[in-house]
């Protein structure tokens, strides 16, 4: 048995000096990088740009916005980014809203279902502005051939960040009384409509490329999910009666955007 | 007791040996010259044209062999030229590309879909094939929120199976470095295809009676693939599904019969609907392996 265990003992120290010996005589490929003279587009230089980000799937107003980036870029692989959001066309009604607004009551008809028309409009919410900051990591950087004759830098990257949404609604609740003298939703006390407007602290996380054009102008594209504290219809959630702070839910909001962005300096370094 | 101490023996005699023999090792290199490495060269545009990253296909991975003299400086990676080859060829081979998706667009009603590809590649940019898929319904918090916000039932559709005939293209080929260790290789690939889709109304009343629809369905794709083995891939895609669907009718009667429903339905209900979906899919080729046609 001790014959055994001793035998065994020895294989287990003896096969990986032998595995080390055997590893201690190097290629000279062996520390070459895959990609050599490779440009580095990104080491320690500033990105600049601007562009258009549009929501995806928002419950009642979808946004268009108008989006700068500023980064730089610490390494080839890492960098630090703020951006700005501002949106341009508050009044984009989504489908869904429409097809709610169009089933609703007109003001001024008898019916025991609320809300009216001009009770729920207003307190429907839209993104106003928003500004974040966030850490980009580029693990894929290379090339692309289309159709075979055009060549393109490429990168891709993940995104992680936080920022602040700024809310704002098309009006205030109504608090008159109706035909049939009860109060309109704003008008209750506790009230029982009020639109969720304002800053809210906002979480962001996603995925981005760049396509370079040239040297120090590329293709910006991103797609991210800001996680904030939203109701967007501004009415009951939970199910008691009363529109407040109770109401609000962490809500997933898809922005896409595409930039145009510039690098400085002008000039990529060359790896080894 | 006498084994046990044999077999120590054996391991301490074993180390020696090993260590001995590095020791070896490293002094030869030592008197052979080293690598001589020279410094890295950063200057913006030198050496453009040893750009070996370039994406020109029908490259080779392997290093060139070099035969060194004795005693000669030993050769360091910067000497040695690597050109590597167009990883995967797809020409004349079949995939069979198992999926699962979700549907992205619809704030109201979410669908699973699962479901798979099978491709014939002509060429290797050039593929037609067969496509389908089953879906799993699931009603989003938005949907359950209409009733208790605005006192209104939404009127849906659930999707239950789609088929098609699809048409594939491959404009774009890439690789990329990853943390500058291992290369990845990727295309990007557009589809166009027309197909069937079968749908099927939610009534807004429980326990009405609903009816299902065939919709002929346009679609268009977009997706991304990286190569993993010569026999196994990994994609990412997306695709938008037009077709025009019948909802259930807004003025039905409990009393209408279901025919009477979809015949209404058909005549005011009907709308056109795009469906946009993201797949993820892994890619499995037949024949599993493929032979270049070209010298190194």
């Amino acid at each position: 048995m001790r014959k055994i265990v001793a035998l065994l003992l020895g294989a287990l120290v003896c096969l990986p000096t032998a595995a080390r010996a055997e590893k201690e005589r190097k290629s000279p490929l062996t520390d070459a990088p895959v990609i050599r003279k490779r440009l580095e587009l990104r080491d320690k230089r500033f990105e600049a740009g601007v562009g258009v980000g549009v929501s995806i799937g928002q419950d009642f107003y979808n946004a268009l916005l108008v989006m700068p980036k500023l980064a730089f870029h610490f390494t080839d692989w890492i960098s630090l980014a703020v951006v700005g959001g501002y949106n341009v066309t508050p009044n984009w009604k989504s489908s869904f809203n429409n097809d709610v607004y169009d089933k609703l009551i007109e003001p001024g008809k008898t019916t025991i279902k609320t809300p009216y028309k001009d009770e729920a409009a207003p307190t429907m919410n839209h993104i106003k502005y928003m500004a974040m900051g966030q850490v980009e990591f580029i693990p894929l950087s290379g090339k692309i051939a289309l159709l075979g004759s055009l060549f393109s830098y490429f990168d891709f990257y993940v995104l992680a960040g936080a920022g602040i949404v700024n809310l704002a609604a098309a009006g205030t609740a109504p608090t008159g009384d109706r035909l049939d003298g009860t109060k309109q939703c704003g008008g209750t006390d506790p009230a029982q409509c009020k639109a969720n407007v304002g800053t809210e602290l906002m979480g962001n996380f996603g995925v981005g490329a760049h396509a370079f054009l040239t040297h120090w102008m590329a293709l910006n594209l991103e797609l991210r999910d800001l996680l904030y504290k939203n109701n967007a219809s501004g009415r009951d959630v939970n199910g008691d009666g009363v529109t407040d702070a109770n109401d609000l839910e962490l809500s997933n909001n898809w922005i896409f955007s595409l930039n145009f962005q510039f690098f400085l300096p002008g000039k990529a370094k060359i790896s080894r | 007791m006498k084994r046990l101490a044999l077999g120590l023996f054996v391991i301490l005699a074993n180390l020696g040996v090993a260590k001995v023999s590095l020791a070896q090792e490293q002094e030869g290199a030592a008197t052979g010259g080293g690598d001589k490495t020279p410094p890295a060269d950063t200057t913006p545009g030198a050496n453009l044209e040893l750009d070996l990253s370039e994406v020109t296909g029908g490259e080779n991975p392997e290093p060139k062999k070099t035969t060194e003299a004795a005693g000669a400086p030993r050769r360091s990676w910067e000497d040695i030229v690597v050109v590597p080859r167009k990883a995967f060829l797809k020409k004349h081979r079949v995939e069979l590309a198992p999926s699962a998706g979700i549907t992205l667009n619809d704030p109201l009603i979410r669908h699973y879909s699962f479901g798979g590809d099978l491709n014939y590649y002509i060429t290797d940019v050039l593929s037609f094939g067969l496509e389908g898929q089953y879906f799993i319904k699931e009603l989003s918090e938005r949907e359950s929120l209409v009733g208790l916000q605005y006192y209104l039932v939404p009127t849906l559709n659930k999707l239950k199976y789609h088929y098609g005939f699809d048409f594939g293209y491959v404009p774009g080929y890439g690789k990329f470095g990853l943390f500058n260790k291992w290369i990845v290789h990727w295309d990007l690939a557009v589809t166009a295809g027309l197909g069937m889709m079968k749908t099927e109304i939610i009534p807004r009343a429980f326990g009405d009676a609903s009816f299902t629809n065939n919709d002929i369905t346009g679609q268009f794709g977009l997706g991304v693939r990286l190569f993993v083995l010569d026999w196994l891939t990994l994609s990412v895609t997306f695709r938008d599904y037009l077709y025009k669907d019948i909802f259930e009718y807004n003025g039905r009667l409990p009393t209408d019969s279901i025919a009477q429903v979809k015949q209404d339905s058909q005549n005011s209900q009907s709308q056109f609907v795009q469906n946009i979906m993201m797949f993820f899919s892994i890619g499995l080729y037949i024949p599993p392996s493929f032979s270049y046609r070209t010298p190194r």
